[in-house]
C-alpha cells in the first residue's frame, strides 16, 4: 500500500488516513464486484446486472462504476457485449491471467508479501479456532462440500475460487460479521495468488484442509488452530518462493 | 439432610427462569405471528386462483403480504417463500425472497436453487424444509450467517404453507440476531443467576453471562442436574432451553 503525501506526523495517523479519491473508489468498486464472483454469488458467464442498477445498488456515479467495469475488463474478469442482448458477462474463464499475476506479484516486496501473508494467517487461524467452536451440521455440510469439489475441479481459477469458498465457509460458522467481512476482502488479495503460485496439484492443500475440518468437526479448537496454521504457513512460503523465483529470472 | 433456605432458593431460581421463559417465548411467537401474515397472504393467493399451481402474475400477488412482513418490525431482515417442486406452474423449485433497502423499499434477492448445479441450494436437504413436509413443523434455524440474504447473524423461522392437504411451500422470515437478543435482554437480565438460551443444536442465542457468548456450541445438550439447577424448554417444539447454571450457593 502506498501512503502518499509527505510522512509527517506518528505512523499511526499516516496508516488512518489512507487517500480516498475517485480512482480508489473505482478501484474498491471493482474490488467488490470481484469478490462477489469470487464467492460465487456471481458465476462465469452470468450478466451483471444494468450500470445503472449496479450503480445505484453500490450507492456510485455511473462514471466510478464504468471505470471501475475497465479495470474488470482490463483484468479478463468480465466480458462486455455491444448491441441488442448485450451487457457486461462474467468471463467464462474468471482469472487474472498468469503474467498479470506475476507482474502483480514482482511489484511487491517479499516484506509486503510477508506482512500480507502474516493478515491472512491472523484470519485463516482465528477463524478455523473459532469455527471449531460454533460449526453446526449445516455448516459442516457446506465446508465439506468445497473439498470435495477441489478434488474434482481442474484449472487453477476454478480452485482458486473453491480455496476461497472454503475459507468463506468456515469464517461463516464462526458467525462472526466482521471476520467473514475481512475473509472475503482477504481471499480477493490472497486467493489468485496461491493458485498461481503453486506447483504440483491439489494434494498437499486438500489433506490440509481436511484435517482443519475434521478438527472443527472434532470441535478441537486448538486443533483446527494448529491445522491451519501449517496450512497458511506453508502456502505464504509457496507465495514468496515464486515471488523470489520472478527475481531470479529477471537477473 | 434438606436446607430449607436452598430450597426456597431454588423455587426463587424457578419463578425467576418461568417468567423469562415466557418473555422469550413471546419474542418468538411475535415472529411467527409475522409468518402467519404469509401465510394468510399465501392462501389468499392460491384460493383465489383456483388451481392446481400458480402462474408468474398469481406470484406477483403474494409480494403485498411479504412487504408487509418486512414492515411489520425493524428486526425482519428477510421474508418470503421457499416453495415445493410442482407448485408453480413456470418453474420447479423457486425462493420469492425479499429484502428490505431504504424506508419503504425492498429489494428481491435471486438464488440459484438448481439442485444439479455446484453452486446450487438444494432446500429440500435442509432438516426446515423436510419438517415443514413431514409434520406441519414449525422450526428455528440459526442463528447463521446467509451471505445471499443479509450478510449479519440471523435467526430464520419457518412455518409450512397447506391449502387443503397440499403442502405448497414454506413461508419464511430472517430475524436479526441482535435485535432479538434485545428483546429478551432484560428477561434474561432478571433471571438473577447465570443462564444461556440454546437451540437444539447446541448453539447460544442468548445469555446473561459472559461465559457463554452466542454461537458457542455448549458441550452438551443442558440437562437438570449437577451442572444445571434448573433447565426449560421455550415452546414445545423449537427444541430451544433455557438453562440456569447450578451457582455456587446451591
Amino acid at each position: 500500500m502506498a501512503l502518499g503525501g509527505p510522512q509527517t506526523g506518528s505512523p499511526q495517523i499516516n496508516l488512518a488516513l489512507v487517500p480516498v479519491g475517485s480512482p480508489a473508489l473505482a478501484d474498491s468498486v471493482a474490488q467488490r464486484i470481484a469478490q462477489a464472483i469470487r464467492m460465487g454469488l456471481l458465476t462465469p458467464g452470468e450478466q451483471l446486472p444494468s450500470e445503472s442498477v449496479l450503480a445505484d445498488h453500490l450507492q456510485v456515479s455511473n462514471v466510478t462504476l464504468r471505470e471501475a467495469l475497465v479495470h474488470l475488463r482490463a483484468r479478463g474478469l468480465i466480458d462486455t457485449k455491444r448491441g441488442r442482448g448485450g451487457g457486461s458477462f462474467v468471463s467464462q474463464v474468471f482469472a487474472t491471467s498468469p503474467e498479470v499475476l506475476d507482474v502483480e506479484l514482482g511489484a511487491k516486496s517479499v516484506a509486503e508479501i510477508r506482512d500480507l501473508g502474516d493478515e491472512y494467517f491472523s484470519f485463516v487461524t482465528s477463524c478455523a479456532f473459532l469455527a471449531a467452536k460454533r460449526a453446526d451440521a449445516d455448516n459442516l455440510v457446506l465446508i465439506r462440500r468445497h473439498i470435495d469439489a477441489l478434488d474434482t475441479s481442474l484449472d487453477a481459477s476454478e480452485r482458486s475460487r473453491v480455496l476461497s469458498q472454503f475459507h468463506i465457509e468456515v469464517a461463516l460458522a464462526t458467525l462472526s460479521e466482521r471476520l467473514t467481512r475481512g475473509m472475503i476482502t482477504m481471499q480477493s488479495q490472497v486467493g489468485e495468488l496461491v493458485w498461481h503460485c503453486a506447483k504440483g496439484g491439489t494434494s498437499a492443500a486438500t489433506s490440509e484442509l481436511k484435517r482443519i475440518t475434521q478438527a472443527i468437526s472434532d470441535e478441537d479448537a486448538e486443533g483446527a488452530h494448529r491445522e491451519a496454521a501449517r496450512h497458511v504457513d506453508r502456502v505464504i512460503r509457496v507465495v514468496v518462493d515464486h515471488r523470489l523465483r520472478i527475481e531470479r529470472r529477471s537477473t | 439432610m434438606i436446607d430449607p433456605s436452598a430450597s426456597e432458593t431454588t423455587s426463587q431460581t424457578w419463578r425467576l427462569l418461568h417468567a423469562a421463559v415466557a418473555e422469550v417465548s413471546t419474542s418468538a411467537e411475535s415472529m411467527f405471528a409475522v409468518l402467519s401474515l404469509l401465510r394468510e397472504g399465501m392462501e389468499e393467493v392460491w384460493i383465489a386462483g383456483r388451481q392446481s399451481c400458480l402462474d408468474e402474475d398469481e406470484l406477483a400477488g403474494v409480494r403485498p403480504a411479504i412487504f408487509s412482513a418486512l414492515s411489520a418490525s425493524r428486526s425482519v431482515l428477510g421474508a418470503g417463500y421457499i416453495f415445493a417442486e410442482g407448485t408453480l406452474g413456470f418453474t420447479g423449485r423457486h425462493i420469492e425472497w425479499w429484502q428490505p433497502r431504504s424506508v419503504g423499499s425492498h429489494s428481491r434477492v435471486k438464488f440459484d436453487v438448481d439442485p444439479t448445479s455446484p453452486s446450487g441450494y438444494d432446500y429440500y436437504k435442509k432438516e426446515w424444509f423436510q419438517s415443514a413436509m413431514g409434520e406441519n413443523c414449525r422450526c428455528v434455524t440459526g442463528p447463521l450467517i446467509d451471505l445471499q440474504c443479509s450478510s449479519s447473524a440471523v435467526l430464520t423461522f419457518t412455518i409450512p404453507v397447506f391449502v387443503g392437504t397440499e403442502f405448497v411451500c414454506v413461508a419464511a422470515v430472517d430475524v436479526s440476531l441482535a435485535s432479538f437478543q434485545s428483546g429478551i435482554a432484560q428477561a434474561l437480565a432478571s433471571v438473577g443467576q447465570p443462564c444461556v438460551l440454546v437451540n437444539n443444536a447446541r448453539k447460544v442465542i442468548a445469555s446473561n453471562d459472559a461465559q457463554w457468548l452466542d454461537g458457542d456450541r455448549l458441550a452438551e445438550r443442558p440437562k437438570a442436574g449437577r451442572d444445571w439447577v434448573q433447565v426449560s424448554s421455550i415452546t414445545d417444539d423449537l427444541g430451544w432451553l433455557l438453562a440456569v447454571e447450578a451457582g455456587a450457593n446451591q
